[in-house]
Protein backbone atom coordinates (compact mmCIF):
# COMPACT_ATOMS: atom_id res chain seq x y z
CA UNK A 1 0.00 0.00 0.00
CA UNK A 2 1.37 3.28 -0.99
CA UNK A 3 1.62 5.88 2.32
CA UNK A 4 -0.87 8.42 2.68
CA UNK A 5 1.01 11.13 1.81
CA UNK A 6 2.14 9.87 -2.00
CA UNK A 7 -1.49 9.57 -2.95
CA UNK A 8 -2.28 12.80 -2.18
CA UNK A 9 -1.44 14.47 -5.49
CA UNK A 10 -2.79 11.74 -7.22
CA UNK A 11 -6.02 12.34 -5.75
CA UNK A 12 -5.68 16.54 -6.32
CA UNK A 13 -5.43 15.82 -10.02
CA UNK A 14 -8.13 13.63 -9.96
CA UNK A 15 -10.36 16.57 -7.89
CA UNK A 16 -9.49 18.92 -11.42
CA UNK A 17 -9.98 15.84 -13.37
CA UNK A 18 -13.44 15.82 -12.24
CA UNK A 19 -14.61 19.06 -12.21
CA UNK A 20 -13.52 19.48 -15.88
CA UNK A 21 -15.90 16.36 -16.37
CA UNK A 22 -18.47 17.66 -13.76
CA UNK A 23 -19.13 20.96 -15.84
CA UNK A 24 -19.79 18.90 -19.21
CA UNK A 25 -22.38 17.04 -16.67
CA UNK A 26 -24.06 20.23 -15.12
CA UNK A 27 -24.47 21.42 -19.07
CA UNK A 28 -26.22 18.41 -20.40
CA UNK A 29 -28.05 17.78 -17.35
CA UNK A 30 -29.42 21.48 -17.27
CA UNK A 31 -29.75 20.89 -21.48
CA UNK A 32 -31.81 17.28 -20.79
CA UNK A 33 -34.05 19.10 -17.68
CA UNK A 34 -34.97 21.98 -19.35
CA UNK A 35 -35.66 20.98 -22.96
CA UNK A 36 -36.46 17.19 -22.69
CA UNK A 37 -40.37 18.43 -21.52
CA UNK A 38 -40.74 20.40 -24.53
CA UNK A 39 -39.86 17.79 -26.75
CA UNK A 40 -42.02 15.68 -25.19
CA UNK A 41 -44.74 18.18 -25.19
CA UNK A 42 -44.31 18.57 -29.13
CA UNK A 43 -43.43 15.00 -29.76
CA UNK A 44 -39.75 13.82 -31.27
CA UNK A 45 -41.76 13.93 -34.61
CA UNK A 46 -43.15 17.22 -34.97
CA UNK A 47 -40.46 19.06 -33.07
CA UNK A 48 -37.24 17.42 -35.10
CA UNK A 49 -39.32 17.10 -39.04
CA UNK A 50 -41.74 20.22 -38.09
CA UNK A 51 -41.29 22.92 -40.91
CA UNK A 52 -42.66 25.91 -39.14
CA UNK A 53 -40.28 27.53 -36.14
CA UNK A 54 -42.96 30.39 -35.12
CA UNK A 55 -43.23 30.16 -31.00
CA UNK A 56 -45.56 32.83 -30.83
CA UNK A 57 -47.90 30.66 -31.76
CA UNK A 58 -46.50 27.51 -30.14
CA UNK A 59 -45.41 25.93 -33.36
CA UNK A 60 -41.34 24.26 -32.90
CA UNK A 61 -40.64 22.30 -35.94
CA UNK A 62 -36.49 22.93 -36.43
CA UNK A 63 -36.41 20.73 -39.22
CA UNK A 64 -35.68 23.49 -41.93
CA UNK A 65 -33.00 24.38 -39.03
CA UNK A 66 -31.33 20.71 -39.35
CA UNK A 67 -31.54 21.23 -43.19
CA UNK A 68 -29.39 25.24 -42.63
CA UNK A 69 -26.93 23.29 -40.30
CA UNK A 70 -25.83 19.90 -42.52
CA UNK A 71 -26.33 22.26 -45.42
CA UNK A 72 -24.04 25.17 -44.30
CA UNK A 73 -21.76 22.33 -42.86
CA UNK A 74 -21.93 20.59 -45.64
CA UNK A 75 -20.88 23.64 -47.99
CA UNK A 76 -18.01 24.22 -45.48
CA UNK A 77 -16.67 20.89 -45.55
CA UNK A 78 -17.07 21.01 -49.80
CA UNK A 79 -14.93 24.30 -49.75
CA UNK A 80 -12.85 23.46 -47.16
CA UNK A 81 -11.15 20.32 -46.97
CA UNK A 82 -9.55 19.78 -49.91
CA UNK A 83 -8.21 23.00 -49.17
CA UNK A 84 -7.34 21.98 -45.67
CA UNK A 85 -6.03 18.69 -46.96
CA UNK A 86 -3.60 20.12 -50.12
CA UNK A 87 -2.04 22.40 -47.26
CA UNK A 88 -1.52 19.98 -44.67
CA UNK A 89 0.17 17.68 -47.61
CA UNK A 90 2.35 20.67 -48.98
CA UNK A 91 3.40 21.64 -45.58
CA UNK A 92 4.21 17.67 -44.49
CA UNK A 93 5.82 16.85 -47.88
CA UNK A 94 6.73 20.01 -50.09
CA UNK A 95 7.55 22.94 -48.39
CA UNK A 96 10.94 23.69 -47.27
CA UNK A 97 11.58 24.62 -44.30
CA UNK A 98 11.92 28.50 -44.65
CA UNK A 99 8.44 28.61 -45.81
CA UNK A 100 6.37 25.99 -43.69
CA UNK A 101 8.25 28.18 -40.92
CA UNK A 102 5.93 31.03 -41.66
CA UNK A 103 2.90 29.13 -43.11
CA UNK A 104 2.68 27.18 -39.96
CA UNK A 105 2.22 29.72 -37.38
CA UNK A 106 -0.08 31.52 -39.73
CA UNK A 107 -2.51 28.95 -39.95
CA UNK A 108 -2.61 28.56 -36.21
CA UNK A 109 -2.80 32.54 -36.10
CA UNK A 110 -6.52 32.19 -38.34
CA UNK A 111 -7.64 29.72 -35.55
CA UNK A 112 -7.23 32.23 -32.97
CA UNK A 113 -9.14 35.04 -35.10
CA UNK A 114 -12.41 35.91 -32.98
CA UNK A 115 -15.21 34.47 -34.60
CA UNK A 116 -17.01 38.01 -35.15
CA UNK A 117 -14.11 38.95 -36.97
CA UNK A 118 -14.55 36.62 -39.30
CA UNK A 119 -18.37 36.90 -39.60
CA UNK A 120 -17.52 41.04 -39.61
CA UNK A 121 -16.12 40.28 -42.71
CA UNK A 122 -17.91 37.68 -44.05
CA UNK A 123 -20.85 40.89 -43.79
CA UNK A 124 -18.35 42.88 -45.72
CA UNK A 125 -16.90 41.05 -48.43
CA UNK A 126 -18.39 37.81 -48.97
CA UNK A 127 -21.85 38.83 -49.36
CA UNK A 128 -21.67 41.90 -50.80
CA UNK A 129 -19.28 39.82 -53.45
CA UNK A 130 -21.97 37.12 -53.59
CA UNK A 131 -24.86 38.95 -54.49
CA UNK A 132 -23.15 41.15 -57.22
CA UNK A 133 -22.13 37.33 -58.77
CA UNK A 134 -24.79 35.31 -58.06
CA UNK A 135 -27.29 37.17 -57.42
CA UNK A 136 -29.56 36.91 -54.71
CA UNK A 137 -29.71 38.84 -51.18
CA UNK A 138 -25.69 37.65 -50.33
CA UNK A 139 -27.08 36.54 -47.05
CA UNK A 140 -26.75 32.95 -47.59
CA UNK A 141 -25.81 29.59 -46.99
CA UNK A 142 -22.96 29.77 -49.52
CA UNK A 143 -21.57 32.80 -47.35
CA UNK A 144 -22.36 30.41 -44.33
CA UNK A 145 -20.05 27.63 -46.01
CA UNK A 146 -16.63 30.08 -47.00
CA UNK A 147 -17.04 31.64 -43.68
CA UNK A 148 -17.06 28.10 -42.03
CA UNK A 149 -14.50 26.83 -44.53
CA UNK A 150 -12.04 29.08 -43.85
CA UNK A 151 -13.03 28.65 -40.24
CA UNK A 152 -12.45 25.50 -40.11
CA UNK A 153 -9.22 25.13 -42.08
CA UNK A 154 -6.39 25.39 -38.69
CA UNK A 155 -8.29 22.53 -37.63
CA UNK A 156 -8.26 20.03 -40.18
CA UNK A 157 -4.68 21.27 -41.32
CA UNK A 158 -3.06 20.42 -37.82
CA UNK A 159 -4.55 17.17 -37.18
CA UNK A 160 -4.17 16.02 -40.81
CA UNK A 161 0.16 17.68 -40.64
CA UNK A 162 -0.02 15.61 -37.40
CA UNK A 163 -1.00 12.61 -39.02
CA UNK A 164 1.10 12.72 -42.19
CA UNK A 165 4.31 13.42 -40.10
CA UNK A 166 3.70 10.36 -37.56
CA UNK A 167 3.82 8.40 -40.40
CA UNK A 168 7.38 6.37 -39.79
CA UNK A 169 9.91 7.51 -42.97
CA UNK A 170 10.12 3.89 -44.19
CA UNK A 171 6.70 4.36 -45.33
CA UNK A 172 7.83 6.92 -47.60
CA UNK A 173 11.63 5.06 -48.63
CA UNK A 174 9.37 1.87 -49.09
CA UNK A 175 7.66 3.64 -51.55
CA UNK A 176 10.33 5.55 -53.42
CA UNK A 177 12.62 2.46 -53.28
CA UNK A 178 9.50 0.90 -55.45
CA UNK A 179 10.05 3.23 -58.29
CA UNK A 180 7.57 5.54 -57.18
CA UNK A 181 7.80 8.98 -57.92
CA UNK A 182 7.16 11.46 -55.06
CA UNK A 183 3.60 12.56 -55.72
CA UNK A 184 3.12 9.11 -56.52
CA UNK A 185 4.28 8.21 -52.79
CA UNK A 186 2.51 10.81 -51.36
CA UNK A 187 -1.05 9.52 -53.12
CA UNK A 188 -1.05 6.02 -53.17
CA UNK A 189 1.00 5.22 -50.28
CA UNK A 190 1.06 8.20 -47.56
CA UNK A 191 -2.19 9.80 -47.64
CA UNK A 192 -3.95 6.20 -47.42
CA UNK A 193 -1.68 4.99 -44.28
CA UNK A 194 -3.09 8.38 -42.64
CA UNK A 195 -6.33 8.20 -43.36
CA UNK A 196 -7.52 7.44 -39.90
CA UNK A 197 -5.85 10.29 -38.45
CA UNK A 198 -7.05 12.78 -41.44
CA UNK A 199 -10.84 11.22 -41.62
CA UNK A 200 -10.99 12.33 -37.83
CA UNK A 201 -9.40 15.63 -39.08
CA UNK A 202 -12.56 15.97 -41.27
CA UNK A 203 -14.53 15.11 -38.34
CA UNK A 204 -13.13 17.38 -35.79
CA UNK A 205 -13.57 19.95 -38.49
CA UNK A 206 -17.06 19.51 -39.23
CA UNK A 207 -17.99 19.46 -35.41
CA UNK A 208 -16.33 22.81 -35.17
CA UNK A 209 -18.55 23.73 -38.01
CA UNK A 210 -21.50 22.99 -36.73
CA UNK A 211 -20.93 24.29 -33.30
CA UNK A 212 -20.16 28.21 -35.04
CA UNK A 213 -22.78 30.48 -34.32
CA UNK A 214 -21.50 33.77 -33.73
CA UNK A 215 -19.60 34.15 -37.32
CA UNK A 216 -22.81 32.35 -39.13
CA UNK A 217 -25.21 34.45 -37.31
CA UNK A 218 -23.75 37.89 -39.32
CA UNK A 219 -24.19 35.81 -42.88
CA UNK A 220 -26.95 33.46 -43.34
CA UNK A 221 -29.42 35.60 -43.51
CA UNK A 222 -31.15 33.52 -40.30
CA UNK A 223 -35.06 32.98 -42.11
CA UNK A 224 -36.35 30.33 -40.15
CA UNK A 225 -37.76 29.23 -43.87
CA UNK A 226 -36.47 26.10 -45.40
CA UNK A 227 -33.31 27.00 -48.13
CA UNK A 228 -34.18 26.81 -51.67
CA UNK A 229 -30.82 26.68 -53.10
CA UNK A 230 -27.29 27.82 -51.71
CA UNK A 231 -28.14 31.48 -52.05
CA UNK A 232 -31.00 31.25 -49.67
CA UNK A 233 -30.41 32.91 -46.11
CA UNK A 234 -31.31 30.23 -43.72
CA UNK A 235 -30.96 29.48 -40.19
CA UNK A 236 -28.72 26.82 -38.58
CA UNK A 237 -29.45 25.43 -34.78
CA UNK A 238 -27.25 27.04 -32.99
CA UNK A 239 -28.04 30.64 -34.84
CA UNK A 240 -31.51 29.59 -33.73
CA UNK A 241 -30.33 29.71 -29.77
CA UNK A 242 -27.86 32.80 -30.74
CA UNK A 243 -30.28 34.95 -32.07
CA UNK A 244 -33.83 33.83 -29.64
CA UNK A 245 -32.25 33.67 -26.36
CA UNK A 246 -32.34 37.30 -25.08
CA UNK A 247 -36.16 37.29 -25.53
CA UNK A 248 -37.46 33.64 -25.21
CA UNK A 249 -39.26 33.11 -22.58
CA UNK A 250 -41.12 29.52 -21.00
CA UNK A 251 -41.94 26.91 -23.73
CA UNK A 252 -40.00 28.93 -26.32
CA UNK A 253 -36.67 28.88 -23.84
CA UNK A 254 -37.54 25.36 -23.13
CA UNK A 255 -37.30 24.86 -27.14
CA UNK A 256 -34.34 26.80 -27.65
CA UNK A 257 -32.40 24.03 -25.15
CA UNK A 258 -34.22 21.50 -26.84
CA UNK A 259 -32.33 22.56 -30.10
CA UNK A 260 -29.17 22.29 -27.81
CA UNK A 261 -29.67 18.92 -27.05
CA UNK A 262 -29.84 18.15 -30.99
CA UNK A 263 -26.64 19.98 -30.95
CA UNK A 264 -24.92 18.38 -28.66
CA UNK A 265 -26.49 14.73 -29.71
CA UNK A 266 -24.73 15.25 -33.29
CA UNK A 267 -21.69 16.67 -31.64
CA UNK A 268 -20.89 13.60 -29.60
CA UNK A 269 -21.86 11.63 -32.43
CA UNK A 270 -19.51 12.69 -34.50
CA UNK A 271 -16.82 13.02 -31.54
CA UNK A 272 -17.74 9.38 -31.33
CA UNK A 273 -17.43 8.89 -34.91
CA UNK A 274 -14.12 10.71 -35.19
CA UNK A 275 -12.27 8.33 -31.73
CA UNK A 276 -13.42 5.38 -33.70
CA UNK A 277 -11.47 6.98 -36.53
CA UNK A 278 -8.21 7.65 -34.23
CA UNK A 279 -8.95 3.89 -32.47
CA UNK A 280 -8.66 2.03 -36.11
CA UNK A 281 -5.20 3.52 -36.47
CA UNK A 282 -4.30 1.43 -34.05
CA UNK A 283 -5.10 -2.22 -34.87
CA UNK B 1 43.20 -14.05 -57.74
CA UNK B 2 43.72 -18.25 -57.56
CA UNK B 3 40.96 -18.98 -54.93
CA UNK B 4 38.66 -16.82 -55.95
CA UNK B 5 38.41 -18.96 -58.94
CA UNK B 6 35.88 -21.35 -57.40
CA UNK B 7 33.21 -18.31 -56.98
CA UNK B 8 31.13 -17.80 -59.71
CA UNK B 9 31.80 -14.33 -60.57
CA UNK B 10 35.54 -14.24 -61.04
CA UNK B 11 36.74 -11.17 -61.29
CA UNK B 12 37.47 -9.38 -57.88
CA UNK B 13 39.59 -6.35 -59.55
CA UNK B 14 37.25 -3.80 -60.72
CA UNK B 15 36.33 -4.44 -65.23
CA UNK B 16 33.87 -2.33 -66.40
CA UNK B 17 32.05 -5.00 -68.43
CA UNK B 18 31.46 -7.83 -65.87
CA UNK B 19 29.76 -5.43 -63.52
CA UNK B 20 26.02 -4.75 -63.21
CA UNK B 21 26.75 -2.13 -60.37
CA UNK B 22 29.98 -0.26 -60.27
CA UNK B 23 31.40 3.06 -58.13
CA UNK B 24 34.65 5.02 -59.49
CA UNK B 25 36.23 6.90 -57.09
CA UNK B 26 32.82 7.81 -55.53
CA UNK B 27 32.86 10.44 -52.12
CA UNK B 28 29.95 11.14 -50.51
CA UNK B 29 29.12 14.01 -48.36
CA UNK B 30 26.26 15.03 -45.92
CA UNK B 31 26.71 18.23 -45.86
CA UNK B 32 30.32 19.25 -44.63
CA UNK B 33 30.94 15.80 -43.55
CA UNK B 34 32.45 12.93 -45.89
CA UNK B 35 30.66 10.06 -45.31
CA UNK B 36 32.46 8.10 -48.11
CA UNK B 37 35.90 8.58 -49.61
CA UNK B 38 37.36 7.05 -52.95
CA UNK B 39 35.06 3.76 -52.98
CA UNK B 40 35.97 2.03 -56.33
CA UNK B 41 34.21 -1.37 -56.50
CA UNK B 42 31.96 -3.95 -58.74
CA UNK B 43 29.06 -5.66 -57.97
CA UNK B 44 28.36 -8.81 -60.03
CA UNK B 45 25.40 -9.60 -61.47
CA UNK B 46 23.80 -13.28 -60.37
CA UNK B 47 25.85 -13.43 -56.76
CA UNK B 48 25.54 -11.60 -53.59
CA UNK B 49 28.24 -8.68 -52.49
CA UNK B 50 27.93 -8.25 -48.84
CA UNK B 51 29.24 -4.89 -47.46
CA UNK B 52 30.74 -5.71 -43.76
CA UNK B 53 32.31 -3.43 -41.50
CA UNK B 54 32.53 -1.60 -37.78
CA UNK B 55 28.95 0.66 -37.46
CA UNK B 56 28.89 3.88 -38.41
CA UNK B 57 31.71 3.09 -41.60
CA UNK B 58 29.12 3.95 -43.92
CA UNK B 59 27.32 0.55 -44.96
CA UNK B 60 24.07 2.13 -45.41
CA UNK B 61 25.16 5.19 -47.15
CA UNK B 62 27.50 3.71 -49.86
CA UNK B 63 24.31 1.21 -50.25
CA UNK B 64 21.79 4.18 -50.49
CA UNK B 65 24.46 5.30 -53.20
CA UNK B 66 23.55 2.62 -55.48
CA UNK B 67 19.94 3.69 -55.70
CA UNK B 68 20.11 7.51 -54.65
CA UNK B 69 18.12 7.03 -51.64
CA UNK B 70 20.70 9.15 -50.22
CA UNK B 71 19.16 12.34 -51.70
CA UNK B 72 16.25 12.17 -49.64
CA UNK B 73 18.46 13.51 -46.78
CA UNK B 74 18.85 17.95 -47.67
CA UNK B 75 22.48 18.90 -48.80
CA UNK B 76 23.98 15.71 -49.65
CA UNK B 77 26.43 15.24 -52.19
CA UNK B 78 27.85 12.46 -54.59
CA UNK B 79 30.63 12.75 -56.75
CA UNK B 80 32.93 10.47 -59.11
CA UNK B 81 30.83 7.80 -61.12
CA UNK B 82 28.02 5.29 -59.80
CA UNK B 83 27.12 2.98 -62.88
CA UNK B 84 24.45 0.63 -63.73
CA UNK B 85 25.20 -1.66 -67.13
CA UNK B 86 27.95 1.19 -67.58
CA UNK B 87 26.01 3.78 -67.30
CA UNK B 88 26.24 6.73 -64.83
CA UNK B 89 23.49 6.85 -62.63
CA UNK B 90 23.62 10.61 -61.36
CA UNK B 91 23.62 12.06 -64.87
CA UNK B 92 21.16 15.03 -65.53
CA UNK B 93 18.77 12.69 -67.10
CA UNK B 94 18.49 9.97 -65.38
CA UNK B 95 14.90 9.12 -64.13
CA UNK B 96 15.60 8.42 -60.25
CA UNK B 97 12.08 6.98 -60.40
CA UNK B 98 12.85 4.23 -62.87
CA UNK B 99 16.08 3.99 -61.79
CA UNK B 100 14.61 2.90 -58.62
CA UNK B 101 12.75 0.62 -60.26
CA UNK B 102 14.93 -1.18 -61.79
CA UNK B 103 17.23 -1.22 -58.47
CA UNK B 104 14.51 -2.66 -55.92
CA UNK B 105 15.37 -2.06 -52.08
CA UNK B 106 14.45 -4.28 -48.67
CA UNK B 107 15.16 -2.21 -45.37
CA UNK B 108 16.50 -2.96 -42.21
CA UNK B 109 13.20 -3.17 -40.60
CA UNK B 110 10.16 -4.83 -42.87
CA UNK B 111 7.83 -1.76 -44.25
CA UNK B 112 4.88 -3.06 -45.68
CA UNK B 113 2.47 -0.61 -45.82
CA UNK B 114 -0.83 -0.53 -43.52
CA UNK B 115 -2.86 -2.18 -46.65
CA UNK B 116 -3.96 -5.67 -47.57
CA UNK B 117 -0.89 -8.41 -48.67
CA UNK B 118 -2.00 -8.57 -52.21
CA UNK B 119 -1.92 -4.79 -52.49
CA UNK B 120 1.42 -4.07 -51.01
CA UNK B 121 2.28 -6.50 -53.48
CA UNK B 122 0.35 -4.95 -56.61
CA UNK B 123 1.19 -1.36 -55.32
CA UNK B 124 4.41 -1.41 -57.57
CA UNK B 125 3.01 -2.91 -60.98
CA UNK B 126 -0.25 -0.68 -60.59
CA UNK B 127 2.01 2.46 -60.22
CA UNK B 128 3.73 1.21 -63.23
CA UNK B 129 0.88 0.94 -65.73
CA UNK B 130 0.06 -2.71 -65.35
CA UNK B 131 -4.00 -3.65 -65.42
CA UNK B 132 -5.75 -6.12 -62.96
CA UNK B 133 -5.69 -9.48 -64.83
CA UNK B 134 -1.37 -9.02 -65.32
CA UNK B 135 -1.11 -7.47 -61.89
CA UNK B 136 -2.91 -10.51 -60.06
CA UNK B 137 -0.42 -13.11 -62.24
CA UNK B 138 2.22 -10.84 -60.93
CA UNK B 139 1.17 -10.88 -57.08
CA UNK B 140 0.94 -14.68 -56.94
CA UNK B 141 4.42 -15.11 -58.84
CA UNK B 142 6.47 -12.80 -56.57
CA UNK B 143 4.87 -14.10 -53.35
CA UNK B 144 5.94 -17.83 -55.09
CA UNK B 145 9.44 -16.00 -55.64
CA UNK B 146 9.44 -15.04 -51.65
CA UNK B 147 8.58 -18.70 -50.71
CA UNK B 148 5.27 -16.54 -48.72
CA UNK B 149 2.33 -17.90 -51.20
CA UNK B 150 1.91 -21.15 -49.20
CA UNK B 151 1.22 -19.10 -46.01
CA UNK B 152 -0.57 -16.21 -47.21
CA UNK B 153 -2.68 -17.54 -50.70
CA UNK B 154 -5.75 -17.91 -48.36
CA UNK B 155 -5.50 -14.47 -46.89
CA UNK B 156 -4.47 -11.96 -49.11
CA UNK B 157 -6.91 -9.35 -48.50
CA UNK B 158 -5.63 -9.74 -45.07
CA UNK B 159 -3.67 -7.01 -43.32
CA UNK B 160 0.36 -7.23 -43.89
CA UNK B 161 0.97 -5.50 -40.48
CA UNK B 162 -0.60 -8.83 -39.03
CA UNK B 163 1.68 -10.76 -40.47
CA UNK B 164 5.03 -11.92 -38.20
CA UNK B 165 8.33 -9.89 -38.41
CA UNK B 166 10.02 -12.79 -40.70
CA UNK B 167 6.82 -13.08 -42.93
CA UNK B 168 6.79 -8.72 -43.66
CA UNK B 169 9.98 -8.71 -44.55
CA UNK B 170 9.29 -12.10 -47.33
CA UNK B 171 6.43 -9.73 -48.48
CA UNK B 172 9.00 -6.82 -48.84
CA UNK B 173 10.77 -9.19 -51.04
CA UNK B 174 7.82 -9.74 -52.40
CA UNK B 175 6.61 -6.34 -53.27
CA UNK B 176 10.20 -5.39 -54.44
CA UNK B 177 10.12 -8.57 -56.86
CA UNK B 178 6.66 -7.12 -58.58
CA UNK B 179 8.14 -4.47 -60.10
CA UNK B 180 11.26 -6.41 -61.79
CA UNK B 181 13.85 -5.23 -60.71
CA UNK B 182 17.37 -6.00 -62.21
CA UNK B 183 19.54 -5.58 -58.50
CA UNK B 184 17.82 -6.03 -54.83
CA UNK B 185 19.84 -3.53 -52.52
CA UNK B 186 19.51 -5.50 -48.49
CA UNK B 187 20.12 -3.34 -46.09
CA UNK B 188 21.10 -5.59 -42.76
CA UNK B 189 17.30 -6.95 -43.58
CA UNK B 190 17.66 -10.22 -40.89
CA UNK B 191 19.08 -7.92 -38.00
CA UNK B 192 15.32 -7.33 -36.99
CA UNK B 193 14.38 -10.84 -37.33
CA UNK B 194 14.66 -13.97 -35.14
CA UNK B 195 17.21 -16.85 -36.05
CA UNK B 196 14.38 -18.98 -38.20
CA UNK B 197 13.08 -16.04 -40.08
CA UNK B 198 16.80 -15.15 -40.81
CA UNK B 199 17.36 -18.23 -41.94
CA UNK B 200 14.35 -17.89 -44.24
CA UNK B 201 15.46 -14.92 -45.96
CA UNK B 202 18.90 -16.20 -46.41
CA UNK B 203 17.38 -19.05 -48.46
CA UNK B 204 15.34 -16.84 -50.30
CA UNK B 205 18.73 -14.45 -51.16
CA UNK B 206 20.90 -17.48 -52.29
CA UNK B 207 17.89 -18.23 -54.57
CA UNK B 208 16.98 -14.46 -55.75
CA UNK B 209 21.15 -14.51 -56.51
CA UNK B 210 20.60 -16.90 -59.12
CA UNK B 211 18.93 -13.74 -61.26
CA UNK B 212 19.49 -11.04 -59.65
CA UNK B 213 22.57 -9.18 -58.35
CA UNK B 214 22.14 -8.47 -54.84
CA UNK B 215 24.13 -6.48 -52.30
CA UNK B 216 23.67 -6.89 -48.92
CA UNK B 217 24.52 -4.74 -45.96
CA UNK B 218 24.99 -6.76 -42.61
CA UNK B 219 26.77 -6.58 -39.17
CA UNK B 220 26.40 -10.25 -38.88
CA UNK B 221 29.58 -12.00 -40.36
CA UNK B 222 28.60 -15.38 -40.59
CA UNK B 223 25.94 -14.21 -42.29
CA UNK B 224 28.44 -12.92 -44.67
CA UNK B 225 30.49 -15.68 -45.20
CA UNK B 226 26.77 -18.06 -45.52
CA UNK B 227 25.50 -16.15 -48.31
CA UNK B 228 27.95 -13.83 -50.40
CA UNK B 229 30.14 -14.69 -53.01
CA UNK B 230 31.89 -11.31 -52.75
CA UNK B 231 32.74 -9.26 -49.57
CA UNK B 232 33.43 -5.44 -49.37
CA UNK B 233 34.98 -4.91 -45.98
CA UNK B 234 34.79 -1.11 -44.81
CA UNK B 235 36.53 0.67 -42.04
CA UNK B 236 36.73 4.31 -41.07
CA UNK B 237 39.56 6.58 -41.50
CA UNK B 238 40.44 8.62 -39.10
CA UNK B 239 38.87 11.61 -40.27
CA UNK B 240 35.74 9.44 -39.92
CA UNK B 241 35.36 8.98 -43.63
CA UNK B 242 34.31 5.38 -44.46
CA UNK B 243 36.47 3.81 -46.99
CA UNK B 244 37.14 0.24 -48.99
CA UNK B 245 39.39 -2.04 -46.85
CA UNK B 246 39.27 -4.73 -48.82
CA UNK B 247 37.22 -6.20 -51.47
CA UNK B 248 37.58 -9.48 -52.60
CA UNK B 249 35.86 -13.00 -52.84
CA UNK B 250 34.11 -13.69 -49.63
CA UNK B 251 36.41 -17.33 -49.11
CA UNK B 252 39.44 -14.89 -49.35
CA UNK B 253 38.24 -12.54 -47.12
CA UNK B 254 37.33 -14.36 -44.45
CA UNK B 255 40.51 -16.92 -44.98
CA UNK B 256 43.33 -14.77 -45.87
CA UNK B 257 42.36 -11.14 -45.79
CA UNK B 258 45.21 -8.91 -46.82
CA UNK B 259 43.76 -5.82 -45.18
CA UNK B 260 44.97 -5.69 -41.20
CA UNK B 261 42.15 -4.20 -40.36
CA UNK B 262 39.79 -6.35 -42.16
CA UNK B 263 41.67 -9.33 -40.29
CA UNK B 264 41.01 -7.39 -37.00
CA UNK B 265 37.44 -6.73 -37.73
CA UNK B 266 36.78 -10.49 -38.95
CA UNK B 267 38.45 -11.94 -35.84
CA UNK B 268 36.54 -9.81 -34.01
CA UNK B 269 39.18 -7.67 -32.69
CA UNK B 270 37.27 -4.25 -33.73
CA UNK B 271 33.99 -3.51 -34.86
Amino acid sequence: MTPFKERIPGFVFLLFALSALSALALIAAFLFVEGVPLIAKVGVGPFLFGMKWAPSQGLYGIFPMIVGTVAVTLGAAVLGVPVALACAVFLTEFAPRAVSAVVRPAIQLLAGIPSVVYGFWGLIFIVPAIRTWFGGPGLSLLAGSVILAIMILPTIISIAEVSLNALPRLYKEGALALGMTHWQAIRTVLIPSAKSGILAAVILGIGRAIGETMAVIMVLGNAVALPRSILDPARTLTTNIGIEMGYASGDHQQALFATGIVLLLIIMALNSLAQVAVNRRRT
Amino acid sequence: MEESATQPPTAATPSATAAKLAMRHVDFHYGPFRALKDISLDIHDRAITAIIGPSGCGKSTLLRTFNRMNELIPRTRVTGDVLLDGTGIYGPDVDVAVLRKRIGMVFQRPNPFPASIYDNVAIGPRRHGRKEPDVQEIVERSLCRAALWDEVKDGLKGPALALSAGQQQLLCIARALAVEPEAILMDEPCSSLDPAATLEVEELMLELAQEYAIVIVTHNMQQAARVSSMSACMMMDPDRAGVLAEYDATSLIFTNPKDKRTEDYISGRIG
